[in-house]
C-alpha cells in the first residue's frame, strides 16, 4: 500500500444537520485522528470528503479537526416536556418549534459547504488504499462515488464494519433503512478489497452473511477500538444533581437496547427489597426509535414513583457528571457490533452489568459482568445481590481502577494499518 | 327480579371472544327470565334491539394481512439533491410527524373532555335498573348519579395491577370504576381469585365472582388455512400481551434450530393499548422473514379452529380475560403454556424470554399430550348473575 485515504465524508454530511456526534462520528473521528498523528506530513496518510461532482477530494485533517470541535451539544429536538405537568399544549408548542428549527436548517443545507469548491479529485493511485468508515448507507451515491473512483484510478477498496444489525433483526428499522444498508453492503463487500470490523462477532456475522450471499470466504480483520474519546472529561466531571444513589444506562433509547428490560428488572427489585434499598435508574440519552410505548408506560406510573429518570438532553459533560457520580452502570442492548458505553463505563472506573450478547463481553473483557438480556431474573438476581453487598461493589471498581488499562486509539490505528497490509 | 338489566357492549370488538360472550349472557338471561336491553354508548346511550345486537356483534372482523409497507424511498427529483440537504428533510419530516402527533393528542384530548356534552342519550336506564358494562370504556359512571347501579364484568385487572400497561385515559376511567362501580369477575372460577385479590385491595365495591363462560366457541370449528406447523399465541397485542417478548423468543429459537425445526408463530387476539411498537417491529421484519402471522381481533370461529390446528398455545396475557385464551386453547384440545396455572395448563413466565424459549425448545422437542376439558352451561351463568344482582 502506498498511501491510505480515510473517507470522512460521512463527518461533514452529519455536521451539516446534526450538532453533537454519535458513536460512527466519534469513531471516525479518533481513528482519522490517530492515523494523523502517526503520519505528521501527511505522507502516508491522506482524507478525503465528497466533492460536488461526485469525487472524493482531499480534505485537511486542520479541517475536520475544527468540524469535529463544532459538534457542540444539539439543542432538544422532539424533546418535549414528558411530564404530565407540562401539559399536552406545552409538548405540541416545543415540538412544533423543534420541527420549525429543523426546517430552517434545509435552505442553509442546500449551500455548498467551504471544502464543495474544491473541484480536484484526490490524487489516488492503484497501490492506494481508500478506508470507508462511515455510516455509507445514508448515502444513496456512496457505492457508486466508490466504484467510480476505483474505475477512474484503480485505487484499492478497504471496508470497516461497524455492525449488520439492520439485517439480522429486520424489525428494528425501518424496510427502506434496511434495504438502503443491503443495498449499500452487498455493493461495497462487491468493491472492497479489505474487510475491517470493530470486533470479533461482528467480523463473524459479517463472514456468516457473505456466506449467505454465496460469496468466497474472505477474511476479516476485527480491529479493536479505542478506550474513551478525547473529548471527555472524568476529572473535571460537574454535580449529576441526582440525589441518592444511581444506577447509570447511557444509550439512545431505543428498543436495540432493551430499556424494557431494565424497568422490570427495576420493577422486580423494587417489589422484592422495598423502594428504599433500590437506587435511581438513570437513563441517559436521546429519544430514539419504538420506544413510544415504553416511554408512554414511563410516563402513566411516573417512572416507577420516581426510581426512572429520564435525561433526554444530557451534554458531553452531562454524561461524563454522570459517570462520575453513578454506583454502576448497565448495558442490557439486544445486539451491538462492540459496545462503547461498557469501555466508556471502565473509563470512568464503574462497574459495569452488561448484556452477554454479540459483542459485548469483548467490550467489557473480564472487568464487567454479563446477564442474558432476554432474561429479567438473571439480571434481577445479579443486581440484587450486588445491592446487597457494598462491600463487594466496592471491590469491584478497585480492581477497575487497579487493572483497567485503556485501549489507545493508536493501537486501533495500528491495527487498521495491519488489517490493510 | 323486575328491574331491568341494561346490557352494554360499547368497546366490543365484532366477532370476539368478548362478543360471543355478550351473546350468550344475553340469552341466557332472557331464558332465565330477566328483563334485558342491550345497548351501546356512542358516547351517548342508544337501546339496540335483538337483531342488531347479533349484527353488531358478529361483523367480520378477521384482518389477516398487514397493511403494505411503504417501499418508495426517495423519488427521482429528491435524489438529485445533496446528502445532507436530503438528510435535512428527512430531520424535519420525522420532527414535524412528532409534531403533528402531539397536535392530535392535544385535540383528542379537548374533543375527548368535550363529547359528553354534545352527544344527547336517546335511551336512559331508570333509577334502580342495571348498567352491567362488559367492558371498561367511556363515561358511564354518568347514570350512577340517577341511581343506576352500575356493574362491570371485570374479565381482568390488569389496569389496576400493571397500570404502566395501560395508557393514562384508562388508568383514570379504572379509577372512577373502582369508586363507582360493582364489579362482576368473570370467566373461570380457577383463575379469578388473583382478580378478587386485586380488586378487594384496590377497595372495590363487593367483587363477584361469576365463574364459567366462553364454551360456546368450541362447537364452531371449519380448518384453519395456516400452511404450516404452528404455535398459536393468544389474547391480546400489545404490552399487556408480552408480544414483545413472544418477538424475542422466535427470534432466538431462529438463532438456536435450524430454520425448519421453528414452527412458525401466529399471533391471534385483540389489539390493545401500547401496542404501536410492537406491530411496527412485525411490519419492519415482514413478520419475521415470513415466519409470523398476525390476525388482529380474530372472530371466535377463527380462534377455536386455530387452537384445534396448532403445535400448542401459548397465552402470555395476564389480562386476557382472566384466563380466556388459555380456556380456549384447553377446550379446543390444545396443550397451552400459560400466565395462569388452570385446567392443566402449563404455567410459565411470559416476562421472561429466555425462560420462553427454554419452555417452548422443550415442548417441540417432546410435545405434550393433548387436554380435554368438562364442557360449561350458560344458563348457569346467568343464574348466578342474577342471583348476585339480587342482593
Amino acid at each position: 500500500m502506498n498511501r491510505l485515504w480515510v473517507d470522512v465524508g460521512d463527518l461533514f454530511n452529519y455536521a451539516g444537520v446534526f450538532r453533537r456526534p454519535s458513536g460512527v462520528q466519534r469513531v471516525l473521528f479518533e481513528l482519522g485522528q490517530a492515523l494523523a498523528a502517526s503520519d505528521p506530513d501527511g505522507a502516508r496518510t491522506g482524507f478525503v470528503r465528497h466533492g460536488a461532482s461526485g469525487d472524493f477530494v482531499p480534505v485537511r485533517w486542520a479541517d475536520i479537526t475544527a468540524l469535529f470541535a463544532g459538534l457542540s451539544d444539539e439543542a432538544p429536538a422532539a424533546e418535549a416536556p414528558r411530564a404530565r405537568k407540562a401539559g399536552l399544549l406545552a409538548q405540541a408548542v416545543a415540538a412544533q418549534l423543534a420541527a420549525l428549527r429543523a426546517l430552517l436548517a434545509v435552505p442553509a443545507s442546500l449551500l455548498p459547504a467551504p471544502s464543495d469548491r474544491t473541484t480536484t479529485a484526490a490524487p489516488m493511485r492503484p497501490d492506494d488504499m481508500l478506508l470507508i468508515a462511515g455510516t455509507g448507507w445514508t448515502d444513496p451515491h456512496a457505492v457508486a462515488r466508490v466504484a467510480a473512483a476505483k474505475a477512474r484510478c484503480g485505487v484499492q477498496v478497504a471496508l470497516l464494519v461497524y455492525d449488520i444489525v439492520p439485517l439480522r433483526r429486520p424489525e428494528w428499522f425501518n424496510p427502506i433503512t434496511t434495504a438502503r444498508f443491503r443495498e449499500w453492503l452487498d455493493g461495497m463487500l462487491a468493491l472492497s478489497e479489505r474487510l475491517l470490523a470493530i470486533s470479533v462477532a461482528t467480523a463473524q456475522d459479517l463472514a456468516a452473511y457473505r456466506r449467505e450471499c454465496g460469496l468466497p470466504d474472505r477474511v476479516v480483520h476485527p480491529v479493536r477500538l479505542g478506550d474513551g474519546f478525547s473529548d471527555q472529561e472524568a476529572e473535571n466531571a460537574a454535580d449529576p444533581g441526582i440525589d441518592g444513589p444511581y444506577a447509570l444506562f447511557v444509550s439512545t433509547i431505543e428498543i436495540r437496547k432493551n430499556h424494557a428490560l431494565l424497568v422490570d428488572v427495576w420493577r422486580r427489585l423494587i417489589a422484592r427489597l422495598g423502594a428504599d434499598q433500590v437506587p435511581a435508574l438513570v437513563f441517559a440519552g436521546r429519544e430514539g426509535g419504538l420506544t413510544g410505548d415504553l416511554l408512554a408506560k414511563l410516563r402513566t406510573h411516573g417512572g416507577l414513583d420516581g426510581k426512572i429518570i429520564l435525561r433526554h438532553t444530557a451534554s458531553d459533560a452531562d454524561i461524563a457528571a454522570l459517570y462520575s457520580g453513578c454506583a454502576f452502570t448497565l448495558f442490557p442492548s439486544l445486539y451491538e457490533g462492540w459496545g462503547l458505553p461498557v469501555t466508556e463505563s471502565l473509563v470512568f472506573g464503574k462497574p459495569c452489568f452488561a448484556s452477554s450478547a454479540t459483542s459485548i463481553p469483548e467490550a467489557g473483557g473480564r472487568l464487567a459482568r454479563y446477564f442474558d438480556p432476554l432474561d429479567p431474573d438473571d439480571a434481577t438476581r445479579q443486581i440484587e445481590r450486588l445491592l446487597q453487598d457494598p462491600v463487594g461493589l466496592a471491590a469491584w471498581q478497585a480492581e477497575i481502577t487497579r487493572d483497567f488499562r485503556p485501549v489507545p486509539w493508536r493501537h486501533t490505528a495500528e491495527a487498521v494499518l495491519a488489517g490493510l497490509a | 327480579m323486575s328491574r331491568r338489566i341494561w346490557l352494554d357492549i360499547t368497546g366490543i370488538h365484532p366477532g370476539s371472544d368478548a362478543a360471543v360472550f355478550a351473546l350468550c349472557l344475553d340469552a341466557a338471561l332472557r331464558r332465565a327470565g330477566a328483563d334485558v336491553q342491550p345497548c351501546h354508548r356512542t358516547p351517548g346511550m342508544q337501546a339496540l334491539g335483538a337483531a342488531e345486537l347479533t349484527q353488531i356483534l358478529t361483523l367480520a372482523a378477521d384482518e389477516p394481512a398487514l397493511p403494505p409497507v411503504l417501499q418508495q424511498g426517495w423519488g427521482f427529483g429528491a435524489r438529485r439533491l445533496p446528502e445532507r440537504t436530503r438528510v435535512a428533510i428527512g430531520h424535519f419530516l420525522r420532527l414535524q410527524k412528532a409534531a403533528m402527533a402531539a397536535w392530535r393528542g392535544l385535540a383528542r384530548a379537548a374533543i375527548t373532555a368535550r363529547h359528553p356534552e354534545q352527544m344527547p342519550d336517546l335511551a336512559r336506564p331508570n333509577a334502580g335498573d342495571v348498567l352491567l358494562m362488559l367492558c371498561l370504556s367511556g363515561d358511564a359512571a354518568r347514570f350512577a348519579a340517577n341511581g343506576v347501579l352500575l356493574v362491570l364484568l371485570a374479565t381482568d385487572t390488569t389496569v389496576l395491577a400493571r397500570p404502566e400497561w395501560r395508557t393514562p385515559e384508562e388508568v383514570a376511567q379504572a379509577e372512577i370504576w373502582r369508586r363507582t362501580t360493582l364489579p362482576l369477575v368473570a370467566i373461570t372460577a380457577a383463575t379469578s381469585d388473583e382478580g378478587l385479590t386485586l380488586l378487594t385491595q384496590a377497595g372495590a365495591k363487593r367483587p363477584i365472582l361469576l365463574a364459567g363462560a366462553a364454551d360456546a366457541i368450541g362447537a364452531l370449528s371449519p380448518q384453519s388455512t395456516h400452511p404450516r406447523r404452528f404455535v398459536l399465541a393468544g389474547g391480546e397485542i400489545g404490552e399487556a400481551g408480552q408480544t414483545r417478548q413472544l418477538l424475542l423468543t422466535w427470534r432466538r429459537l431462529q438463532e438456536l434450530l435450524p430454520a425448519d425445526a421453528v414452527p412458525d408463530l401466529v399471533l391471534a387476539g385483540p389489539v390493545e393499548a401500547l401496542s404501536a411498537d410492537v406491530l411496527e417491529q412485525l411490519r419492519n421484519s415482514r413478520l419475521l422473514g415470513g415466519r409470523a402471522r398476525l390476525v388482529m381481533h380474530p372472530g371466535a370461529e377463527l380462534v377455536a379452529s386455530l387452537n384445534r390446528d396448532c403445535l400448542f398455545a401459548i397465552a402470555p396475557s395476564p389480562s386476557s380475560g382472566w384466563g380466556r385464551a388459555t380456556w380456549n386453547a384447553l377446550a379446543a384440545g390444545a396443550p397451552c403454556l400459560s400466565v395462569f396455572a388452570a385446567y392443566g395448563a402449563v404455567p410459565f413466565d411470559a416476562g421472561n424470554a429466555a425462560a420462553v424459549t427454554a419452555r417452548v425448545r422443550a415442548w417441540l422437542a417432546d410435545p405434550p399430550a393433548r387436554p380435554s376439558l368438562p364442557r360449561r352451561d350458560w344458563d348457569t351463568v346467568a343464574e348466578t348473575l342474577l342471583r348476585e344482582l339480587a342482593r
